[in-house]
């Protein structure tokens, strides 16, 4: 996860926020709540996608952050977090975090 | 009962409202009726019914008591998936507290705000859902009407076409031909007759290895063209001709008693033929006075129709922008339209709507399977659903890639049909 992080930093495309910085806003999470919609569609079956409810907001920023970056790489999720501002990564985040998994 | 056309075109808004107005604050919880229960139907209604605990009081008319997807049904007909894992039931959507009707919705009044049922009696809605998918056009492809298609199925709506076109394949003769009439723009599914070519020649490659397959097309151009052109080529080398409009495939007439399709007076004998014909609307929103041509005109902002602000039009049938036609459309444009339902009937918070929509494809399924996909988001301008930005793979992938889009298009179906018709 450090490693991550680190070489997160350094690729970074200008309109990426620093991971330091998201983890600063708090999170909406009905807002959250409504944008998780989107994820539903894929998330919640099983197998190659992995289910999100529960997961830590730290994670689920990193995550978001490492999509939008280019660290992770898959062209569904980099498109996903492309259309999220920090708003709503932050909302996405808090929102998760409340789920039982 | 029937209802005239006429009767509830004719009046204006202003007595709708008058007459909607009691039956909002004259009953104890207000009433949304979903009439289809497909991609955009039942999650519609499952969003409605779950994120509204109860106030709202949810009815969902779908005369089929198990709904067989048309995604994926291409991967039957390649041999990789069960009809059965294609059939999904609304038990849980049932228990979920919605009251499922197993009915056709055969009229709406909008001015009395009530659906009428073929199997008798009418429904009185504060807000109305139309998700009906669509219809072919009668008369657009010369030769061919509905009456056509035992001989020559579309096996474009999920079900028992879907069944009729695989069992004609595994009939027929070695060496046979498998000729496909594809649509014109716009139709649901964009990469899908491309992508059932691809798993019919999958089918053909292990089962009927000298089988042909040509594909007459009046499109200049097609969905992931590029990927499907190089997995053709890559896979089935050989096999598979298209003809398009320089070569005759926009003057195409078929003829389903002699199993021939005429190309610009060229005569081909099909051992198969598939027609997939031009689209339009399904009937109710046509009956209800909800076109412009052949599709329902939205609201980007709440899928609400541009002719009646308590009706919301979902998926294939709803003409919106730039989503395409695609299951996955429809379940994104329902849960917009369901936040919209719930904060007009109970005061819950409303926010700016976000679309999205990803289409995997499958070229090849044996041994190394080969997936694809493309995907956008989408947002909501005054105008249109507006896309922000999307993707698509590329040719030349390497073959591990293509193995994951296919094994993530697989959790996707389980996910996404959860998501509409509940945990089984």
């Amino acid at each position: 996860m450090m490693l991550a992080l680190v070489c997160a930093t350094g690729v970074s495309a200008e309109d990426v926020a620093p991971i330091d910085a998201l983890l600063e806003i708090e999170g909406d999470v009905a807002y959250g709540e409504y944008l998780a919609t989107e994820c539903t569609a894929c998330h919640g079956g099983g197998g190659r996608i992995p289910p999100l409810a529960g997961l830590p907001r730290e994670y689920m920023l990193s995550a978001l952050h490492d999509y939008k970056s280019g660290v992770r790489e898959n062209a569904t999720m980099k498109n996903v977090a492309m259309a999220l501002g920090d708003d709503e990564m932050a909302a996405l985040a808090a929102f998760f975090e409340t789920e039982t998994p | 009962m029937t209802l005239n056309r006429r009767h509830f075109m004719g009046t204006g808004a202003a007595l709708a409202a008058a007459l909607s107005a009691p039956m909002v604050m004259g009953q104890s919880r207000p009433r949304v009726v979903v009439v289809g229960g497909g991609a955009g139907g039942a999650t519609a209604a499952r969003y409605i019914a779950k994120d509204s605990n109860g106030a709202i009081d949810v009815t969902l008319i779908e005369p089929s008591r198990t709904y067989y997807t048309c995604w994926f049904s291409n991967l039957y007909l390649g041999g990789v998936r069960t009809f059965d894992s294609l059939g999904h039931t609304y038990g849980a959507l049932a228990a979920d507290g919605i009251n499922v009707v197993h009915d056709y919705a055969v009229g709406v009044d909008r001015d009395a705000k009530t659906v009428s049922l073929a199997g008798g009696g009418s429904l009185p809605y504060d807000r109305l859902i139309l998700s009906p998918g669509i219809d072919f056009k009668d008369g657009a492809m010369p030769g061919w009407d509905v009456s056509a298609q035992n001989a020559m199925p579309h096996a474009y709506k999920g079900g028992s076409q879907t069944q009729l076109l695989k069992a004609q394949l595994e009939a027929m003769p070695e060496g046979g031909r498998f000729i496909m009439v594809a649509p014109p723009n716009p139709y649901r599914c964009p990469p899908g007759p491309y992508e059932r070519v691809s798993m019919v020649a999958n089918y053909f490659k292990y089962n009927n290895p000298t089988a042909s397959i040509l594909i007459v097309d009046l499109k200049e151009k097609f969905s992931k063209q590029a990927l499907f052109e190089e997995g053709w080529q890559r896979h089935y080398s050989g096999m598979i001709e298209r003809l398009g409009p320089d070569f005759g495939g926009a003057n195409v007439s078929v003829n389903p008693a002699e199993m021939t399709v005429d190309i610009d007076g060229a005569v081909e004998k099909g051992d198969v033929v598939n027609v997939i014909p031009a689209m339009q609307a399904g009937r109710i929103v046509h009956q209800a006075g909800l076109t412009e041509g052949d599709w329902a005109p939205v609201n980007a902002a709440d899928m609400s129709s541009k002719m009646d602000a308590d009706i919301h039009i979902l998926g294939d049938a709803s003409a919106q922008g730039d989503m395409p036609k695609s299951g996955f459309s429809a379940n994104s444009q329902a849960k917009v339209a369901a936040m919209a339902v719930r904060g007009a009937l109970t005061d819950s918070r409303v926010f700016p709507a976000k679309y999205s929509n990803t289409c995997w494809s499958l070229i090849h399924a044996v041994d190394q399977p080969d997936g694809v996909k493309v995907g956008a988001n989408y947002e909501a301008t005054e105008e249109k659903i507006a896309s922000t930005g999307g993707f698509i793979s590329q040719p030349g992938e390497d073959v591990g890639l293509r193995a994951d889009t296919y094994r993530e298009s697989l959790a996707w179906y389980d996910a996404i049909t959860s998501d509409m018709f509940g945990a089984a």
